[in-house]
């Protein structure tokens, strides 16, 4: 009985998500869009739950929908104060014609085409279809379980997730490292930091509740950090939580940052990267081999690591909610 | 007695990526050195490949012996990430130590301004390292987050010049990055349900012809051509290869587009061996066969420099797909592929260099209007004609030799009894000569007459370096037999 | 019913719904124009990827696989990355162009080109007057 009501849930669920994602990508709205997105990212969260998966659930939580969430309401609101200023720009003229109403394209993207839906339609039902065809002829779990239980010993820590993002597999995570730090890159190398479009928000309330809310996060962050090494938890996700503490602190005071200088700032989100490689290579030199360790300094190595990694991240994430580079880092 | 080089070659293979990742993680942190770093780390990582090539050489004699395959963390696969070396990868990264060293040279030159530097080189170096990587991966998971690398910091150095073209160019390229890793991943994640594994031998000795390979092979095969813009998935390729600066478009049409080729091959000669079956093989030979006539057509009609030679790039990979189907009945033919995607990476490579040397001395990359720049810069121009001589394949240059063992496998198809190795050889023999006319548009205004006029200054990089890749490139053709002996050196090839 | 809930089991279910998701994603990736939305129809493809994986990874009746769901997390970082990325893209497009669409066609012949090699590029001399002033 218990099993046909989680077979109702996940039904539910499933049907659920499938049905936010549609309204999603179906909205002319952006605003609604994104809210929808995400109510999606939470909605996953759960599924994730569901799949005996916490660790991903709190990154899907911080990540997929905290932070990408942040970022595009974000982006919103640039793309409005753009739309505003360059109306604001030339109010005499007419409304350029190629750029069909610059403030409603801005925020609001017209129902696609008709002769697009069956085209779209059948091509994406090919495609679904003969995934799911090919995922109901695969054999019941072949995984690596078994494997990654036997090594379990020898990896330093007790939580199975964590002795293979940061031991097992720790080329993959030090890449994904990587990869924030290269996409801050990217977003740094488009133009220099321009003011968020954002008011100091009037009375004592967001500050207020900043005060409390700012040493919870920190908390929670370390606490996460720490348990990943036996329970769900760890670099990333207290990363996240950390990060989103830090863009709540900027937008609680979008008009003065403070500029940190060049090369602090730099070494800070580097510093995940630059120890895990440094690590890596003298495991190189003394025995395992790149990005390994040997099996007694296992634990305290990854401890290293992986708080280093938890400032990058933070660090990486405000900078990207930022998004140009700061001025100080042009002297 | 070949004993220490094998010994030492796992050694040199960690050696080679940790180098590669210092060297990025240094300019990122010091910006304000990052050239000097990116300067003397590239003349270094280019004898690091050299000696690592050296090493494989005298390593592995026999075939059996050459896949060096190095436990990362000392964790074997299937638990752990393997990286994985044999001849084709050794040629690939040989290819791009090459071309990343003359590049880096080049932009000494040309990236002059104090802020823009700081921004290239860190760029530039996570891309090399990048396509290090992706080279030495023999992990499906790994191979995709190596080419988020080389894709996420391509995408950054094509938006560099931060006009309107380029930031849609490179808005365009991020998107259609992003759909074809997420195509790939997707694949990966079939076979992991399917095998349970990730290490691409095992699942190689796995691999059985099911539902799950299809999907997979498909969901991978159509993610890389999308990144690397075979036909017809080539649209994106035009507007953000034409505007990106010229020592990016080198290194995006000679190695970037080139790593999703070599991935490609290597997935259809191993995991996916067993299911290339003829009409396939011609289907995509088809596909060259379009590419060929499409891309050269839009290089002959378009109006800038380096608008023709970003198309030239879709029409020469018309070649790669149209050696599909004689590798099927040809098995040698694949090492000539992979002997001609070098060759036109270093001529492509310094095809854009050349370009890009003209366009900062014309200001501007309108062929109608580049005579007088033409005729005054005559080095500039014989690097760029050497170059396009080796696309055309004239005799005496790689390009030549290539489509020399391209046509010999061509025309033992046809003596297998394949009627369509008609279509493949004129194919091949045609292509040669749309080639050689759009080189001669790009060229020809140099012997028109007119006036002379130098335009800008240029730096001595940017004069000399282009000029030294396409005499590489020309001389490419003289290490064939090396590169094909190197090529054997891949297990499982015949 | 019994039959029908072990028939439904979350290792069949999930990984078919996270395909269906791929393939949401790719069709709103092909209707909708505007970059955002662009954006969002890749976020929910990934979503179905690691749906499908973490479903693979829930089959059978032992532990989840540890594997696949450190290969979700490192999924989830990375298309955290390039959201972020490809959003500082959008709001730079709009401000050149003021869409947050892309150009369509081709590169266009007549356009000016921006040499980043050229002495009138350079956006220090840019930063020297603005900081003069």
């Amino acid at each position: 009985m218990s099993n046909l009501l989680l077979v109702i849930f996940d039904l539910v669920l499933l049907a659920g998500l499938l049905g936010v994602a549609w309204r999603c990508l179906a909205s002319t709205d952006l605003f609604r869009a994104v809210v929808l997105f995400i109510t999606f990212g939470l909605l996953l969260a759960l599924a994730w739950v569901r799949l005996e998966a916490p660790d991903i659930a709190l990154a899907e939580a911080a990540i997929g929908a905290g932070i990408t969430g942040a970022l595009l309401l974000v982006t919103l609101e640039r793309l409005r104060s753009i739309a505003v200023e360059r109306r604001r720009g030339r109010p005499d003229q007419p409304p350029d014609p190629a750029g069909a109403d610059a403030l409603l394209h801005a925020l609001h993207d017209p129902p696609p085409p008709r002769r697009t839906f069956v085209p779209a339609l059948s091509f994406a039902l090919v495609v679904g279809g003969l995934m799911v065809t090919a995922l109901w002829h695969q054999p019941d779990a072949v995984g690596l379980e078994p494997v990654v239980d036997e090594h379990m010993g020898v990896s330093g820590v007790d939580h199975p997730i964590t002795a293979v993002l940061l031991n097992f597999r720790a080329y993959d995570t030090f890449l994904e490292l990587a990869i924030v730090l290269i996409a801050l890159l990217g977003a740094w190398s488009l133009g220099r930091y321009d003011r968020l479009p954002a008011r100091p928000a009037p009375g004592p309330i967001l500050p207020g509740t900043l005060r409390l809310l700012v040493p919870v996060a920190i908390v929670t962050g370390v606490y996460i950090l720490w348990a990943g090494s036996h329970a769900p938890g760890g670099a990333f996700q207290a990363g996240a939580i950390l990060g989103a503490a830090g863009i709540l602190l900027v937008l609680a005071r979008p008009r003065d940052l403070p500029m940190a200088p060049s090369t602090p700032l730099r070494l800070g989100l580097t510093a995940g990267v630059g120890l895990f490689l440094a690590i890596g290579i003298v495991g190189l030199f003394i025995g395992p081999g790149l990005l390994g360790y040997p099996p007694e300094w296992a634990y305290p190595l990854i401890i290293v690591i992986e708080i280093a990694a938890t400032l990058s991240i933070a660090l990486t994430l405000v900078a990207l909610f930022i998004a140009g580079r700061p001025a100080g880092d042009d002297h | 007695m070949s004993e220490a080089p094998a010994e030492m070659l796992p050694l040199a293979i960690s050696g080679l990526v940790a180098l590669s990742l210092t060297l990025a993680i240094l300019a990122t942190v010091w910006p304000r050195q990052a050239h000097r770093i990116g300067g003397y780390g590239a003349v270094l990582m280019a004898a690091a490949v050299v000696a690592l090539s050296a090493l494989f050489v005298a390593a592995g004699p026999e075939p059996e012996s050459a896949a060096t395959r190095v436990a990362l963390g000392g964790w074997e696969a299937p638990l752990g990430v393997m990286l994985h070396l044999d001849g084709l990868s050794m040629t690939l990264l040989v290819l791009t130590g090459v071309v990343g060293l003359a590049t880096s040279l080049y932009s000494l030159g040309y990236v002059h301004d104090p802020i823009e530097r700081r921004q290239f080189w860190p760029l530039w170096l996570w891309l090399w390292a990048g396509l290090n990587m992706l080279l030495l991966s023999g992990d499906a998971f790994n191979l995709y987050i190596s080419l988020e690398v080389v894709s996420l910091s391509a995408v950054a150095l094509v938006a560099f010049t931060g006009t309107a073209a380029a930031v849609s160019g490179a808005m365009r390229y991020l998107l259609v990055n992003i759909l074809g890793s997420l195509s790939f991943l997707m694949g990966v994640v079939l076979l992991f349900g399917e095998h349970g594994v990730l290490d691409l031998v095992l699942l190689e000795a796995r691999t059985e012809i099911g539902p799950t390979e299809r999907m997979a092979a498909v969901l991978m095969t159509a993610g890389l051509m999308l990144k690397a813009a075979l036909f017809p998935l080539h649209v994106w390729l035009a507007p953000a290869h034409g505007s990106a600066p010229a020592p990016v478009s080198a290194v995006l049409s000679g190695l970037v587009v080139t790593g999703s080729f070599y991935l490609i091959l290597r997935l259809w000669m191993g995991p996916f061996a067993p299911l290339a079956t003829p009409a396939f093989g011609i289907l995509v030979g088809l596909l060259g066969v379009a590419a060929l006539v499409w891309g050269s057509a839009q290089a002959l009609r378009s109006g800038r420099l380096k608008s023709i030679v970003a198309y030239s790039t879709v029409a020469q990979f018309g070649y790669l797909l149209i050696a599909f189907p004689l590798m099927l009945i040809e098995s040698e033919a694949w090492k000539v592929v992979v002997f001609f995607a070098i060759v036109h990476a270093l001529a492509k490579a310094s095809v854009f260099l050349a370009a890009g040397t003209l366009q900062h001395a014309a200001g501007h990359d309108r062929v109608a209007e580049m005579g007088g720049v033409l005729r005054a810069r005559g080095r500039t121009v014989f690097a760029l004609g050497l170059a396009g001589v080796s696309l055309m394949g004239l005799p005496f240059t790689g390009g030549f030799i290539a489509k020399y063992l391209l046509l010999e496998a061509g025309l033992s198809t046809i003596l297998a009894g394949s009627l369509i190795g008609v279509l493949w050889v004129i194919a091949i023999a045609g292509g040669g000569l749309l080639a050689a006319g759009y080189v001669l548009r790009m060229v020809a205004p140099a012997f028109h007459r007119g006036a002379r006029d130098a335009g800008e200054a240029v730096s001595p990089w940017m004069d000399w370096v282009p000029l030294g890749l396409a005499v590489v490139a020309a001389a490419a053709g003289f290490a064939g037999t090396l590169t094909l002996h190197t090529l054997t050196l891949t297990p499982g090839a015949p | 019913m019994e039959w029908l809930a072990q028939q439904l089991a979350p290792g069949l279910i999930y990984p078919t719904a996270g395909a269906l998701l791929f393939a949401l994603g790719l069709y709103g990736l092909i209707r909708r124009h505007h970059l955002v939305l662009r954006i969002l129809a890749l976020n929910i493809m990934g979503s179905g990827v690691f749906m499908v994986l973490l479903g693979i990874a829930a089959r059978g009746e032992g532990a989840p696989d540890p594997v696949a769901q450190a290969l979700t997390l490192t999924g989830i970082v990375v298309a955290v990355s390039a959201t972020a990325f490809a959003l500082a893209l959008v709001v730079r497009l709009a401000r050149i162009t003021g869409q947050a669409m892309m150009l369509p066609g081709p590169p266009d012949d007549e356009a000016p080109v921006d040499d980043i090699s050229r002495e009138e590029h350079a956006p220090s001399a840019e930063y020297e007057r603005e900081h003069r002033e």
